[in-house]
């Protein structure tokens, strides 16, 4: 299945949750956001800026998270959310760039595309990754089980040849046809080969497919 | 100021609970993440500081948010670390991740020139 296939909407997660969870979560963003202004009016915009990346949601949903689905989901709710921080690297520094030359509007617009455009493209390349790296043992399997294959398949194959070669040499000492069937014997053997190559492709492809827990 | 503060609460509190929300309706996990380190409070205040403050004090603001955007991502894989590898239950895991994002972008804030 492609990376991209993965992503999922399933808007019944949003009956799970109790309003209290929903309350305490706009209570916290709230006291934040306002935390964040008595900061930057009490030290400067320097520390206050600071804050305009606080963790508000992350150990909220991570603590929701591992409650419905595991301490797995859990971690993979915070593995999402190191692409996440590396996007808002990019939002900082195209409101860092363009604040003092653009409308507000267009700042804060081109900012959250950019978190938007650099958090999926760092998602897409570690969900990547991680998908190598969880089908890499099975490829390995299939790889020695092909080896099998083929090493049976060129010991067969030697054994006819020289089945071949003493039947032709016979053939020639009696002056006989049998010479001309040399090369035909063992293609067919070969088949048996391949099909054997495709069963175990199967195979080492089925682990793969339960690596993702969430 | 109330009035100022009152706006603050009430803004960020509905962008932090919108970016919420979509991050609860994904799967899988670790794509919905992305959303635990939404622009949700840098949205709530830099639209307010634009219309007080000017562009000026934005750039300012967005220059320091470099700072807390890396300690955020030092925190998030801290977190990821603890609960798949050390099993730390995850409200501990989101008290310590706190602790440890004011530590390091205060620490990076003293150490990076301005």
């Amino acid at each position: 299945m492609s990376v991209l296939a993965r992503i999922q909407v399933e808007p019944e997660k949003l009956g799970q949750t109790s309003w209290k969870a929903y309350a305490a979560r706009f209570l916290l963003g709230g006291a934040i956001t306002a935390a964040t202004g008595l900061i930057a009016h009490g030290f400067g915009v320097g520390v206050g800026g600071l804050f305009l990346a606080f963790p508000a949601i992350l150990p909220a949903s991570a603590t929701l998270v591992e409650k419905h689905s595991g301490k797995r989901a859990a971690a993979d709710d915070c593995l999402g959310a190191v692409a996440g921080s590396l996007g808002l690297l990019a939002f900082g520094s195209v409101v860092w760039w363009l604040a003092a030359q653009a409308p507000a509007w267009l700042v804060l617009l081109v900012a959250t595309v950019a978190w938007a455009v650099v958090s999926v493209v760092l998602w897409y390349l570690l969900e990547s990754l991680l998908t190598r790296r969880a089908d890499r043992p099975s490829s390995q399997v299939a790889h020695l089980a092909n080896s099998r294959e083929r090493s049976d398949s060129q010991q067969r194959e030697k054994r006819g040849s020289d089945d071949d070669v003493s039947t032709a040499a016979r053939g020639v000492v009696d002056g006989g046809p049998a010479a001309d069937c040399a090369s035909g014997a063992p293609g067919g053997r070969g088949t048996t080969g391949t099909a054997g190559a495709g069963d175990s492709t199967e195979r080492g492809a089925a682990p793969g497919a339960g690596h993702d827990t969430a | 100021m109330v009035g100022e503060l009152a706006v603050r609460f009430l803004l960020g509190g509905l962008i932090v609970s919108a970016f919420a929300v979509i991050g609860e309706v994904l799967q899988p996990k670790r794509f919905a993440g992305i959303f635990g380190a939404a622009p949700s409070v840098a949205l709530a205040t830099l639209g307010l500081a634009f219309a007080n403050e000017g562009g000026d004090y934005a750039a300012t603001a967005g220059r320091s948010m470099l700072a807390g955007a890396a300690a955020l991502a030092v925190c998030s894989l801290l977190g990821q670390r603890l609960l798949a590898g050390a099993h730390w239950p995850a409200a501990l895991v989101a008290g310590l991740q706190w602790v440890v994002w004011l530590l390091v972008a205060l620490g990076l804030w003293a150490v990076v020139p301005r």
